[in-house]
Formats: structure tokens, C-alpha cells, sequence
């Protein structure tokens, strides 16, 4: 080098720097390079860091939703079961036709029509045989409708039993030709197989009890109750009367006349009830009903016991289940929650304003001759009488008792066999009378509780248990 | 003439480094060293601090991926036991109560005991399902005595019948009259009544509506 010349050495010099400046450039291009990915890679594991942050903040809502799934699966599967189960189905069917009454014939499995068509479950498809009255296979079909197990009834037929020779009956009902077809389903969906371990799943099922509840009752499937009979005659039976048949029992018109004779006693009972709740209504007038109302339901009562069997018209069957039973039902309802009202009242007793009310409507009574309404006055709220002596009400009970014993006695006289035939007053001594064919003296007694106190011209006086009463001439 | 240079070799004027030269290696020194230098902030600064923030952030995230993992799977779980409750929603929309039908249909005939807007009954009830076009209800029936009007009382009942409300087509109301003399009135009126229902929800769409009809 000592050798170059000066401009070798200057050339030498300077591009040796600058092949060095230019591998420094290249150098720091380059890790400019692997900065980038880096940091493209740390935005990356970033994003990837605020996805997760996300799905770990839904955790808990996630594992509240597996938990209530979780816990309502036992309802799926009964609604929607992974396999078939179709001996349990079909004893499930044998325990229905004993619940309904109705008579199997012939079971037996049809294709699939939409299995192909959807892949979340597969239908089975049963065609069943079988005789039943109207209401026994609408029990049946309700029945199968309300299972646990879904089930679909896509087709049936009933052909009346009427129309055919020899009908037979069961109950007094007649018997019909069913063929019914219903579809079963199987779920198809895969199942992953594991289920998650849930930390503090038990604590966190307790917590959630009501929701898994609640969300129970969304995944049931629509149910119907089937009403019943409830008086309703069968749609499949000619209801005219026969005219080839002799029938002991009264005619449409007499059950017809006998039907609104019923109803129109009921109406009578339903006007009295809503009289007596009514709040003008005064508390004695009340009792009057309420009384009159029980020996009215107890009447009726007895008479439809007697009378239910003459109305077989089918078409009043149902005006007698609706119009007469049900209200006799409801007016019997509504008289023992008025009495149950009744016993849970704090004071089992008249009150005080009432009792002396009472009181002097029955004094009045006795003074004006009006002896029934007074002692029909006291019989009416007579449980309601019996106050204990350290009540302050006492006083007025027994004058309220004392009224109605002398009301009670007088009556009792009143009705007595007691004819007058004659007189004899003796000014110096005891006068006599003649009564009943026999000769009596002041101080005689007729019977044990009759005792004669004073004959006088115009009258005679008697005492009748205790209580001195006048018998004019 | 002979010159001798008596100067030591290194200080004799032809084998000193030129300024010149000496400038220029100066200059580029610094260069080179500034360039290099740059290069090793680069390397060794900023690069290692990018690597390091993504093993940090790297880190965070394995940390994470657990619990992500576990979300995955209630994820599964509710995605399957879901797909089962939409089964058995689907499944549940294609069904009609026939107990309820019958009972309302029961109830339209029974007309709370009143025999003189119609007194009616039936022969046979027939019910064919189908998925795509709706069940289709055939029920031949009868009317007590001659009165026609009492046909057309009880096509009126059958509208009004709640359910009536999914009912896309009904026969008209047409009678003929029969005579049995056993029976006592002996007249009826036979009509046949053919009711067609929707299809169950999401189901392919029923035939359009017959003119005139319900």
C-alpha cells in the first residue's frame, strides 16, 4: 500500500468505507425488516390477547347458560330422546289404553315420511287400531298429546259406532272404530361427548334455581286438558228419540218442562244469594236468606238425586249439566267459603248494636201479637247468642232468650186444645170453669205445666211453664 | 548530482502519509463508525426491544389460552344442548292438538243445549295430516229435521269456533234430505263438511284460497 499512489490509496480508503457504510444501511434495512414482523406479530398476539379477554369476560354468563341447559337435559331428552326407547313407548301406550278405556286391536309401524327431509330428528310413525267411546278416545289422544315424550298425532279417523249392526256400548256410551296414526321423534344431533368441569357448579346451580326453573317451563311443549264429558252428548250418535223403542221415561217436552222447572229454582237460590250480599241488606234480613238459602241448595239437592236419571235426552243432558249441576255446585261453593268466612270471624258473636236491635224488635213483636217473627227472629242468629257471662253482651242475650222462651210458650199455648165451655166466678171463693167437657178450680192443675190461675167474666188466666197468660171469652 | 537524503524513512517527504489521505481515512472512519453504529442500535435497541415485547405479549397470551380453551368448550356444550331445545321447538310448531279440536268442535255441536239453532252429528270424522299443505278434516254430518236454515246455522257456528281462526278453506254449507222413520223427527238434512288447516309453521305454503270460501 506504502507503494500506492495517493489517488490508489484515496480510492482505496474511501470505497472501502463506503462498501462498510453500505453494509451498515443494508444491516439496519434489514432489521428494520425484523422489527416490522416482530411487531406485526406482537399486534397480532395482541388482537389475538383482546379476542380472548373478550371470551373470558363471557365466561361467566357462558358457564350460567351450561349450567341451566345442563340441568334441564333430563327434560330434553324425555321430550326428544337420543335413541329410540320404542319398548318403553310402547308400554307407555298399553298404560295409556288402561288409563282411558279404550280396547287396542292392532299396532303397527309406518314408514318415515319426513325423516329424510330433516336432520335434526327422525320421526316413527305407529298406526293404532282400536275401539272407544267418544270420551274415552279423547282421553287417550289427550293423553298422548300431554306425554313427556313428543308425540304428534298426524292422522285418524273414528267411525260411528251407531251406524253399524249389534252397536255395542261401554259406560252407556257407544263404542266407535278408531284407527289413529301418531309420529314419535328421535334426536339426531351429535353429541360431543364431554361435558365441561364447571368450578363450583353446585353453589352455582343453587343460585340459579329459578332461571333453570323458569327456563324449564319454555321448553315445554303446548299441552291441552281435556275437558271431560261434562254433560256433553256424543257427537257421533243420532240424538233423535227412537220411534220404533218404548221408553218408560217422560218425554222430551215433560224432561224438557222438568229442566226449566230446575233452572228456574236455581235462579230463585242465585237472586237470594246476591241479595243477602248485597250491602243494603239488612243483618237480620241476611240470616232470613242465608237460611232460606241452605234449606233451598238441601231441597235441590235431594230432588236431582231423585230426578237426574228421568232427563236422557241427549241434548238436555248438557243444559242439566251446565244450567242445573254446576250452579248447584257454585251456590254450594259459595256457601261454604261464606261459612268458612264465617267461623275465621275474631267475634263468633252478634255485636252489641244488633243484639240490642233484637232485642227490642222482639219485645215489640210479643207486645204487638206478632209471636212467629219474634221467635223467628231469634232462631235465625241464635248461634250467634250464646255470649259467655264475663261478656258485656250477656245481659242483652238473655233478655234476647228471655223473649224468645215467652214468644215460644205463648205459641205453644196458642196451639194447646184449650176450649172454654163455661164459667162459674165466685166473688167469696174459687171460681171454676168448664173446659174441655171438665170442671176446673182457681189453682187447679189441667196438665203438669198448666196450672189455672184466675177465672174472671171475661177471661181466664193460666199459668203455662211459669208465665202467666191470658185466654179471652 | 547525487542527493542523498539523510532523513529516516518514515520522515523522508516521499513516504509520509499524504494530509490528504490521512483526511480521507478520518473521514471515513467516522463513517464507517457511524454506520456501524447505527446498525448495532438498530440490531441490538430496537429489535430486542420488539422481541422482548412479544415474548411479553406471547406470554400474556399463553396465559390466556387456557381459559379460552374452557370457554370453547362451554361453547360446545351450550351449542349442543341448544341445537336440541331448537329441535324440539321445531318440531313442537308442526303439531296440532286434535284433543283440543275436538273438544271445541265438540262444544260447537253441543251449542250449550240449544237444540233449536241446530241439533247435528256426525257419521265419521276422518283427519289426514300433511306436512306441506295442512291437515284436511272430513266430517259427514246431519241436522235435525227439514230446516234448512239450520245447515247454514251451524256452518255459521263453525266459523265462529276458535278453531276456525287456522282454518284456510271450508265446504260450503249443501245438504240433502233423508228420511228415517224410525227416528222421531224422521227428517235430517246430510251435509258433507270438509275443513282444511294451515300448515304447520315453515312448512311449504297451502293452495291458495278457493273463492267464496272461509
Amino acid at each position: 500500500m506504502a507503494s500506492w499512489t495517493q489517488k490508489k490509496q484515496l480510492i482505496a480508503i474511501g470505497g472501502g468505507a463506503i462498501v462498510l457504510c453500505l453494509s451498515a444501511v443494508g444491516g439496519v434495512y434489514y432489521t428494520q425488516g425484523l422489527i416490522e414482523d416482530v411487531q406485526v406479530q406482537t399486534t397480532q398476539k395482541q388482537e389475538a390477547i383482546v379476542t380472548a379477554e373478550g371470551k373470558i369476560a363471557q365466561i361467566p354468563g357462558a358457564e350460567r347458560e351450561v349450567v341451566i341447559l345442563r340441568e334441564n337435559l333430563d327434560e330434553y331428552v324425555k321430550i326428544l330422546p337420543d335413541t329410540k326407547e320404542l319398548n318403553a313407548f310402547v308400554r307407555t301406550l298399553n298404560q295409556f289404553e288402561r288409563q282411558s278405556g279404550i280396547m287396542g286391536t292392532g299396532l303397527t309401524t309406518k314408514n318415515s315420511r319426513i325423516g329424510k327431509a330433516s336432520g335434526q330428528f327422525t320421526p316413527i310413525e305407529y298406526t293404532y287400531d282400536f275401539t272407544a267411546t267418544l270420551w274415552q278416545f279423547l282421553k287417550f289422544i289427550n293423553l298422548l298429546e300431554n306425554y313427556e315424550r313428543f308425540v304428534s298425532i298426524t292422522d285418524f279417523s273414528i267411525q260411528s259406532g251407531a251406524s253399524s249392526r249389534g252397536e255395542s256400548s261401554r259406560d252407556g256410551d257407544v263404542v266407535h272404530k278408531v284407527r289413529l296414526t301418531m309420529q314419535t321423534y328421535t334426536y339426531n344431533g351429535k353429541a360431543t361427548g364431554k361435558e365441561v368441569e364447571i368450578p363450583e357448579y353446585a353453589s352455582l346451580k343453587e343460585s340459579l334455581r329459578e332461571e333453570i326453573w323458569k327456563r324449564m317451563q319454555t321448553i315445554r311443549i303446548d299441552r291441552y286438558e281435556h275437558k271431560g264429558h261434562g254433560g256433553r252428548r256424543d257427537i257421533l250418535i243420532d240424538p233423535r228419540e227412537r220411534g220404533d223403542q218404548h221408553n218408560d221415561g217422560p218425554s222430551p217436552a215433560e224432561q224438557r218442562g222438568l229442566l226449566e222447572r230446575y233452572i228456574g229454582e236455581i235462579s230463585r237460590l242465585k237472586e237470594m244469594m246476591v241479595r243477602m250480599r248485597r250491602q243494603d241488606t239488612t243483618l237480620f234480613e241476611q240470616y232470613a236468606l242465608e237460611k232460606g238459602l241452605k234449606e233451598g241448595l238441601e231441597k235441590l239437592g235431594s230432588d236431582i238425586e231423585s230426578d237426574h236419571t228421568r232427563v236422557s235426552y241427549a241434548p238436555y243432558r248438557l243444559r242439566w249439566a251446565k244450567e242445573v249441576v254446576a250452579p248447584l255446585d257454585d251456590l254450594r261453593g259459595q256457601m261454604d267459603s261464606a261459612a268458612k268466612a264465617e267461623t275465621r270471624r275474631v267475634d263468633p258473636f252478634l255485636p252489641e248494636k244488633d243484639m240490642q236491635q233484637l232485642v227490642s224488635d222482639m219485645e215489640a213483636d210479643c207486645r204487638s201479637g206478632q209471636l212467629e217473627s219474634a221467635k223467628n227472629r231469634y232462631e235465625i242468629v241464635a248461634s250467634r247468642l250464646g255470649v259467655p257471662p264475663e261478656d258485656p253482651r250477656h245481659a242483652l242475650a238473655v233478655a234476647a232468650k228471655s223473649w224468645h222462651v215467652k214468644a215460644s210458650t205463648a205459641l205453644d199455648f196458642k196451639g194447646m186444645d184449650l176450649r172454654v165451655q163455661g164459667l162459674v166466678v165466685n166473688r167469696n171463693g174459687r171460681s171454676g170453669v168448664l173446659l174441655n167437657g171438665e170442671v176446673y178450680e182457681e189453682g187447679d192443675y189441667i196438665s203438669d205445666e198448666l196450672l189455672i190461675k184466675l177465672v174472671e167474666e171475661e177471661q181466664v188466666w193460666f199459668v203455662f211453664r211459669g208465665l202467666t197468660l191470658v185466654r179471652t171469652m | 548530482m547525487i542527493r542523498i537524503n539523510l532523513l529516516p524513512a518514515d520522515l523522508r517527504r516521499g513516504n509520509r502519509i499524504a494530509p490528504k489521505v490521512l483526511a480521507t481515512a478520518f473521514v471515513a472512519a467516522i463513517a464507517v463508525s457511524a454506520a456501524i453504529g447505527w446498525f448495532g442500535i438498530v440490531y441490538f435497541g430496537d429489535l430486542g426491544d420488539a422481541e422482548a415485547k412479544l415474548q411479553t405479549v406471547e406470554a400474556k397470551l399463553a396465559e390466556r389460552e387456557k381459559r379460552v380453551a374452557y370457554f370453547d368448550k362451554l361453547q360446545a356444550n351450550k351449542k349442543e344442548y341448544g341445537s336440541r331445545v331448537q329441535t324440539i321447538a321445531d318440531i313442537s310448531k308442526s303439531r296440532r292438538l286434535w284433543s283440543k279440536f275436538c273438544d271445541e268442535l265438540i262444544d260447537v255441536v253441543n251449542n250449550n243445549g240449544d237444540t233449536e239453532r241446530h241439533l247435528a252429528w256426525f257419521d265419521s270424522i276422518t283427519v289426514k295430516g300433511d306436512p306441506k299443505k295442512g291437515a284436511t278434516v272430513t266430517m259427514p254430518g246431519f241436522v235435525q229435521d227439514a230446516d234448512k236454515s239450520r245447515v247454514a246455522n251451524f256452518h255459521e257456528d263453525i266459523e265462529a269456533a276458535p278453531f276456525a281462526r287456522d282454518l284456510i278453506w271450508k265446504s260450503d254449507p249443501t245438504f240433502k234430505l233423508e228420511t228415517d222413520a224410525s227416528r222421531v223427527p224422521p227428517s235430517s238434512l246430510r251435509f258433507p263438511l270438509v275443513l282444511q288447516f294451515e300448515p304447520p309453521v315453515g312448512s311449504t305454503k297451502a293452495p291458495a284460497k278457493t273463492p267464496g270460501k272461509k
